[in-house]
């Protein structure tokens, strides 16, 4: 596995590194067609990643947030439908290298067993749609590594034990496939590579991962977003997870409300993972919508544009 | 220059790529019926992982959350158990959150846990 995620983090990196050749190869073969524009209105769905990216020169500062259980055990009015606690919170400022390529930096509380993470992410798209189905889908690719910077439990069985470095780190390589169809319409499936460098016993070091979501138009500025996760964790993990340490895992399902205000792109969303990274709410969901094991949260995105905007092409 | 440096920070990142699984744990678990945990138990760990660093009470954390004494913390419990609970010794448990106080381990919320369960015996 190990060649595995050498090979799709290599994909990832090489991207970035020829980023700027791969711009003018693709700007090249769709002059003369038109774009197709706001397959989504965020860089991000619900949780995982869109199509969409931010223009040159572009600064995205972006905050995100998760409540704790509205319904279930930990929820209801004594909790007050889970906003006494903040299952997982992100801040990250997101940046436009080119029109196809942007960076990343952010802080993650985390939720799962790693907490305090820290991300670096790099996104490439490698085609835009075009009206005339010249180009008849958007394709982009995304990685991330994650490092934690959580003191190392003393328990040697906790996935949270580090003898090194490295035992903290966790990457994600991702291929994003989205269409829109029509005006209202866009639909992703997202190839998902999860890595984590040091896991639980039992627990899976490499996974995959089948992502699914879409977004419908409701008005100019609002829309109605779903993302549904599959990950693909062995049967063996999961017998083990659940005989010895009552723990069953559920696949990720979101669903938000996106509205675009200005220069705000504001999310409203409802999910049963409690974790906003990745490398964690992909692996790692242990609460289900049956249970009321659900929490709303927001996504806020407030881009700026720096050096002004005479690099703009649209 | 840039293309260098990001080949750099590539192979260092793929580099540190492994695949390592923890130990299995020990024991099957804590056998809640047969353990014997007390107040004084729980309140060790407690000061130790909770309130030694400016922590509950005051300080970085909110008043009510006060774990300064047994009693405190005993009174905290009794009024918000599902608090207590989901955010220490829960699947989704977040605490203790930063000051750079080390993750509980599995044995130590199952203790807690365990005694909350019994009503946060004293013997």
């Amino acid at each position: 596995m190990k060649y595995i995620s050498t090979i799709l983090l290599c994909c990832v990196l090489s991207v970035f590194a020829h980023a700027q050749g791969l711009d003018k190869l693709f700007d090249s073969t769709a002059t003369g067609h038109t774009k197709v524009r706001d397959t989504y209105k965020s860089t991000r769905i619900v949780q995982g990643q869109s199509t969409e990216m931010l223009r040159k020169h572009e600064l995205d500062f972006r905050v995100t947030h998760r409540f704790g259980d509205a319904g279930g055990e930990f929820g209801g009015t004594k909790t007050f439908f889970g906003t006494d606690n903040s299952t997982d919170i992100r801040i990250a400022f997101e940046y436009g290298v080119s029109d196809n390529l942007m960076v990343g930096i952010s802080r993650t509380k985390g939720s799962g067993d790693l907490q305090q993470l820290y991300e670096g992410l790099v996104k490439y798209r490698f085609l835009q749609q075009t009206t005339d189905n010249h180009v008849p889908l958007s394709l982009a690719v995304f990685g991330n590594a994650v490092i934690s910077g959580m003191p190392s439990a003393t328990d040697k069985t906790s996935a949270a034990y580090f003898e090194d470095g490295a035992d903290r780190l966790m990457y994600v390589a991702q291929a994003i496939v989205s269409r829109k169809f029509g005006d209202k319409l866009s639909l992703t499936l997202s190839p998902t590579y999860v890595h984590r460098n040091h896991v639980a016993y039992m627990d899976m070091n490499n996974m995959f991962a089948l992502g699914a979501a879409g977004r419908l138009k409701l008005s100019k500025r609002m829309g109605f977003l779903a993302e549904y996760y599959y990950p693909f964790r062995s049967q063996e993990s999961k017998d083990y997870f659940k005989s010895a340490r009552g723990l069953s895992f559920y696949n990720p399902l979101a669903v938000g409300l996106e509205i675009e205000t200005g220069g705000h792109v504001f999310s409203i969303t409802f999910t049963n993972s409690t974790a906003i990274q990745e490398s964690q709410f992909i692996p790692e969901t242990t609460t289900s919508w049956l249970q009321g094991q659900f929490r709303w949260g927001f996504n806020i995105s407030r881009r700026f544009t720096l050096f002004g905007k005479k690099d703009w092409k649209k | 220059m840039t293309r260098n440096k990001i080949f750099l920070l590539a192979c260092v990142l793929l580099a540190a790529c492994k695949n390592e699984q923890a130990p299995a744990p020990v024991s099957g678990g804590l056998d809640c019926d047969a353990a014997h945990i007390t107040t004084a138990t729980v309140f060790a760990t407690i000061q130790a992982n909770c309130t030694s660093r400016g922590c509950h009470p005051g300080g970085f954390s909110p008043a009510v959350a006060d774990f300064s004494t047994e009693a405190k913390l005993k009174a905290y419990i009794n009024t918000n158990r599902a608090v207590f609970e989901a955010r220490v010794t829960g699947p989704q448990a977040d605490m203790p959150q930063s000051m750079s106080f080390p993750a509980l381990s599995q044995g130590l919320k199952d203790s807690i846990a365990c005694w909350i369960a019994k009503g946060l015996p004293d013997q």
